[in-house]
């Protein structure tokens, strides 16, 4: 009985890996086929490359203007995250505090507003930055996305604010601590947790959002991964090996991100839906 | 009490106006500026606009045929989408929660998709389907692997399905993975003594305890859903013709490329309409719930 039932244990366990491994092999074939020359990759498409052929990543990473695209995203990434963290915080923190009338219809509009497609406000939304002189600047970018990504943030960090005690604030101000040095010295560092969350989630969708960058940057020299990948995948359709390099180069930076980040990762995705 | 009406001003210009100027500035003004823009005839770029009224709208939904299929393909897309991605992401939930050895490297396997941008798993699949298929049919004669998965019809609304929820579902089972994680295991003990078995512990008590659960994950995919382009601009182009074109797509070429402003404006303002109205039915029926609960 008891040997029965390890086997079928073991078989379920095998079954279930089996499965899991067929749920990843797209993004594993493509990376194989990014070492094999074209000829290899249609005659021998999922098995592993003959040789550790390394062209295509030479002509790809020149071509695709890989090292300018990748800083550009981790520049935009960077500044937009912690813009976005540092107003939402003190936003959500004022906010939270007053409870009041305003400051509730405050949240609840900023809630709502995380239902609204990008799309159905996207092309006056591109009008104005255009008039503002913000299209192709990568500052500009920065700038915009402060606002888009801010309801989230605020919403999770007014969430973990009513968790802090006003004691601790009214302790540090009958000390003579101003407001704005209250909230840098004492809630700031607070909401560590909080905002480590914000930031792999924030990551993993600027990283990977392909709308804006699409409508707000044109020059080559300004463009993210996503939008070159975009317009390199355009012009080499017909070229599989140059076209599925480009994918391994876009898709290895966030896998190598997630597989060391995979806790809080996982523990952003869960403050960040838990709204209801 | 004039000082305190003074440190509230303070307060506001210091803590609150930065965000909210940006906010009202790249998102209120757009809003209403897209409105506003739905009742013209513009082409975006001329200083000249013509004042239609609602003809715009009108016109959408009396003299539009093109609009209809993209209306169509993105409902189909949406209720195909929400209850696929929901069952299997639950699945793998209840799978990954068991006391299975290697359940770390299941959640790892399954999430991984996610990671990767809708745009590049839009390409990725072209590849399988593309060259991928047409080599496992070479060597197995499967029919299955010969359809023309992105030429059009229901094929390539259930081969957008398939792309989507690889890349989807690994979120909601992380959801669903933390929903079964709060459900009680005594209440599972006590059925079991009352001689609940398997299956009946996860009807009777398990599901019930995750009905909340369930509902976000449910809203979740469909605001996922309407809002999808990416995918649909890098998996197919849109095409066969319009055939996948969904409403957010549409959108973007109507103003990028036909340069008709105002008619795209009519038809964000309609998929606007479409999930606000959702969220509005999500929220009431959470509420209700809760009442009963």
């Amino acid at each position: 009985m008891g040997k029965a039932v390890n086997i079928k244990k073991i078989l379920i366990e095998i079954a279930m890996i089996l499965v899991a491994v067929l749920f990843v092999s797209p993004a594993w074939i493509v990376l194989t086929n990014s070492f094999k020359p074209l000829g290899e990759i249609l005659t021998n498409t999922f098995g592993l490359p003959k040789s550790f052929y390394l062209g295509n990543f030479g002509y790809v990473l020149e071509n695709m203007n890989y090292a300018r695209v990748f800083l550009n995203t981790v520049l935009i990434c960077v500044f937009a995250i912690s813009i976005t963290i540092l107003l939402s915080a003190m936003c959500a923190y004022r906010l939270s505090r007053w409870n009041n009338k305003i400051s509730n219809v405050i949240l609840l509009v900023l809630m709502a507003s995380m239902t609204v497609p990008f799309q159905s406000i996207m092309l006056p939304f591109a009008k104005i930055c255009k008039s503002l002189g913000l299209t192709d600047s990568l500052a500009g970018i920065i700038l915009v996305l402060v606002p888009l990504y801010c309801p989230m943030a605020v919403f999770i960090f007014q969430g973990f604010i009513k968790s802090i005690p006003k004691e601790i604030e009214e302790a540090a101000e009958m000390d003579g601590c101003g407001k704005v040095a209250t909230f840098f010295r004492i809630i700031f560092p607070l909401l560590k947790p909080a905002t480590s969350s914000i930031v792999v989630l924030f990551t993993l969708q600027m990283w990977n959002d392909f709308t804006l960058p699409l409508i707000m940057l044109q020059s080559e020299s300004k463009k993210t991964i996503t939008t070159t990948v975009y317009s390199f995948f355009s012009a080499y359709s017909m070229r599989w090996d140059y076209a599925l390099t480009s994918l391994s180069l876009s898709i290895l930076p966030m896998i190598i991100f997630f597989l060391f980040m995979q806790k809080y990762i996982i523990s952003g995705i869960i403050a960040g839906a838990v709204k209801g | 009490m004039k000082n305190k009406k003074k440190s509230l001003v303070q307060e506001t210009v210091i803590f609150v106006l930065p965000l909210m100027a940006l906010y009202f500035v790249f998102f209120i003004l757009p809003l209403v500026e897209g409105v506003y823009y739905s009742l013209f005839d513009w082409d975006g770029i001329s200083k000249t606009k013509n004042f239609i009224g609602f003809k715009n709208y009108i016109k959408l939904f009396t003299n539009d045929p093109d609009y209809f299929i993209s209306l169509g393909f993105t409902l189909k897309y949406v209720v195909l989408n929400v209850i696929c991605t929901n069952v299997l992401a639950f699945l793998l939930a209840l799978v990954v929660n068991s006391k299975l050895k290697c359940t770390k490297f299941l959640r790892t396997c399954f999430f991984i998709p996610n990671v990767i941008s809708m745009l590049i798993v839009g390409y990725i699949w072209r590849f399988i389907f593309n060259q991928g298929f047409s080599a496992i049919y070479k060597a197995t004669g499967w029919s299955f692997f010969n359809i023309s998965w992105l030429g059009g019809g229901n094929a390539s609304i259930v081969a957008t399905v398939i792309v989507a929820m690889w890349q989807g579902v690994g979120y909601i089972m992380i959801l669903y993975l933390s929903g079964l994680q709060l459900v009680d295991t005594s209440l599972l003990e006590a059925a079991a003594i009352d001689g609940a078995n398997k299956v009946q512990q996860f009807f009777k008590v398990t599901l019930p305890l995750m009905v909340p659960t369930i509902g976000v994950n449910l809203f979740m995919v469909v605001s996922q859903s309407f809002r999808q382009f990416d995918l649909n601009l890098s998996l197919t182009e849109g095409g066969p013709g319009r055939q996948t074109t969904s409403l957010a797509l549409d959108i973007y070429t109507e103003g990028y490329q036909n340069n008709r402003m105002g008619y795209a404006e009519a038809k964000a303002v309609i998929l606007f309409l479409i999930v606000i109205g959702i969220a509005i039915l999500q929220l009431r029926l959470t509420r209700s719930k809760e009442v009963e609960a």
